[in-house]
């Protein structure tokens, strides 16, 4: 699969590796969605401080491509309001790692994950 | 001879022309033009010569008469004039056929066309360890049965399948005995008499000779009939018809000359280079498995599932390394290797093997700096894999 050097870039150097920590009075948040028989999984945590994400981690058990995105979007989730989270485009993240059409199952991994994310982090 | 970036560990998918065997193609692309069948002039006589002299290096590597050896274009037509060859000359004898399920496609897919003809196909499962045994073959042979077809060294997992046994066993059964050594000419003894093989298929480009020419040794004694697949001419004895490739017979027999000369030593220079490379990748990461027996096999292949991590990412992570993934031989494809899957490999070990290849030209530099690329980028997908979390807790 040839990607696009971004993706390779962000893919061979993640900043988001790893599993978020809370502090005391921050709220530590989990999602874990994917399948490990169909061959993706993937657990975003974050850190909620007061109303915005304080940081953002992301594990991965899938493509190359699922991993750069995964890291992307966790950048993109640190220090964004809470009432903002719904509203990040992932779409638009993948088309700026120019992944390819047939990666569009990354897309819909993420997109699950942030959506149970505000499930969770509304009921929490 | 050394080889530009990246380090190549794919020596399984194809070889590059060793600089002698190069050198004695070179004429030919040249100055001696000439086409062997042209009997009426020195251009004519020389490429003949050529021919005649490259027949013999062939046969000399596997112990054969020159005669015995029909020039193609490699090794999966050798495998169609072979095994359709075969079921067509001895149908009235019988038309039941034998073979593996991890064999090539270039045997699998002539066999599939064959039961679309008419002909009764039996197909050996494996074992764990990618063998079969000779008990199973002996259960499957029938009145019926004219043909077996075994590889001598898969070209995914490099397991060496027992053709003494197989040999022996058709022989006393008075059925026809092939064998695919694309992969195993070269990196073991193939003497067709001593194994009594029938028919061999053989490859120049896994010998360090150039792509498109391969060879059929073709028993005489007794002799084996083939019905041809290429007709317009009877070059070849009428096995195979088409105006000779001069310069690439040159080149896979100066090939096999170079073999004769040093397999022995070069074999026990890539098997120092396999246990290097085992004994890093085992004593740095838990949790890998080697596909197929570790016993049975050439040393110039390390096939390994490593648990816990995603097959497509480990291959983009290693960057600087040329080798093939759990999808080897149908790497456009998403599906798990087939020949994995025939081992009992689970969809996601098959989809996260490595399949290593070493060669002629492989260093113990390049060996330790793809040692420490495979361990380094395996522990930094560990540690992004919720997986391998779960996982590492109980292999702990």
């Amino acid at each position: 699969m040839a990607y696009s050097a971004q993706l390779q870039a962000r893919f061979m150097q993640t900043r988001f590796g790893g599993e978020a920590t809370a502090l005391t009075g921050q709220r530590l948040v989990k999602a874990y969605v994917g399948d490990y028989a169909q061959g993706s999984v993937l657990e975003f945590s974050v850190v909620i401080k007061q109303d915005y994400i304080h940081s953002a981690r992301f594990k991965c058990y899938g493509c190359a491509a699922c991993i750069a995105l995964a890291d992307l979007v966790c950048e993109k989730l640190e220090s964004l309001p809470l009432a903002e989270v719904k509203q990040l485009a992932v779409q638009e993240l993948a088309t700026e790692l120019e992944l390819p059409m047939s990666k569009m199952h990354c897309v819909w991994l993420v997109t699950d994950a942030l959506n149970q994310l505000g499930k969770l982090q509304r009921t929490s | 001879m050394s080889l530009p970036n990246p380090i190549y560990l794919d020596y399984a998918a194809t070889t590059p022309i060793d600089e002698r065997v190069l050198e004695q193609m070179m004429p030919w692309l040249t100055t001696h033009f000439g086409n062997a069948a042209s009997s009426s002039h020195s251009y004519g006589w020389d490429a003949e010569q050529a021919v005649e002299k490259a027949r013999a290096q062939v046969a000399h590597l596997i112990g054969a008469h020159p005669r015995e050896i029909v020039w193609t274009s490699g090794a999966t037509e050798s495998d169609n004039l072979a095994i359709k060859g075969a079921a067509y000359a001895y149908k009235d004898k019988g038309k039941h056929l034998i073979t593996v399920n991890t064999e090539h496609k270039a045997v699998l897919d002539v066999f599939s066309y064959l039961e679309t003809q008419g002909f009764e196909i039996t197909v050996l499962p494996v074992n764990k360890d990618g063998l079969i045994t000779i008990e199973q073959l002996q259960q499957a042979l029938r009145e019926d049965t004219v043909l077996v077809s075994v590889m001598a060294v898969n070209n995914e997992i490099g397991v060496i399948q027992d053709l003494q046994a197989i040999g022996a066993l058709c022989a006393e059964h008075d059925i026809l005995f092939h064998v695919d050594a694309a992969q195993g000419l070269g990196k073991m003894p193939l003497l067709v008499d001593e194994l009594q093989i029938d028919l061999m298929s053989m490859s120049g480009h896994k010998i360090y000779g150039p792509k498109g020419i391969g060879a059929l040794y073709v028993r005489r004694k007794p002799r084996v009939r083939l019905e041809a697949q290429i007709h317009g001419g009877g070059h070849e004895r009428g096995f195979r018809s088409g105006t000779l490739a001069t310069h690439q017979i040159v080149g896979m027999g100066a090939a096999c000359a170079i073999l004769s000369e040093q397999m022995d030593e070069e074999v026990a220079r890539v098997q120092v280079l396999h246990q290097r490379l085992w004994a890093g990748l085992t004593e740095a990461l838990p949790a890998i498995y080697l596909n197929g027996s570790a016993e049975h096999r050439v040393p110039h292949n390390i096939n390994v599932s490593i648990a816990g991590i995603e097959g497509e990412a480990l291959m983009m992570s290693l960057f600087g390394l040329a080798l093939s993934s759990g999808s080897a031989c149908n790497s456009a494809s998403l599906d798990p290797s087939f020949v994995l899957v025939a081992i009992g490999r689970d969809p996601q070990l098959a989809h996260s093997a490595l399949r290593i290849s070493l060669g002629r030209y492989t260093t113990e530099q390049e060996v330790d700096t793809a040692l420490n690329t495979i361990v380094t980028q395996v522990q930094r997908l560990r540690r992004l894999s919720p997986v391998w979390q779960k996982m590492s807790s109980q292999v702990a």
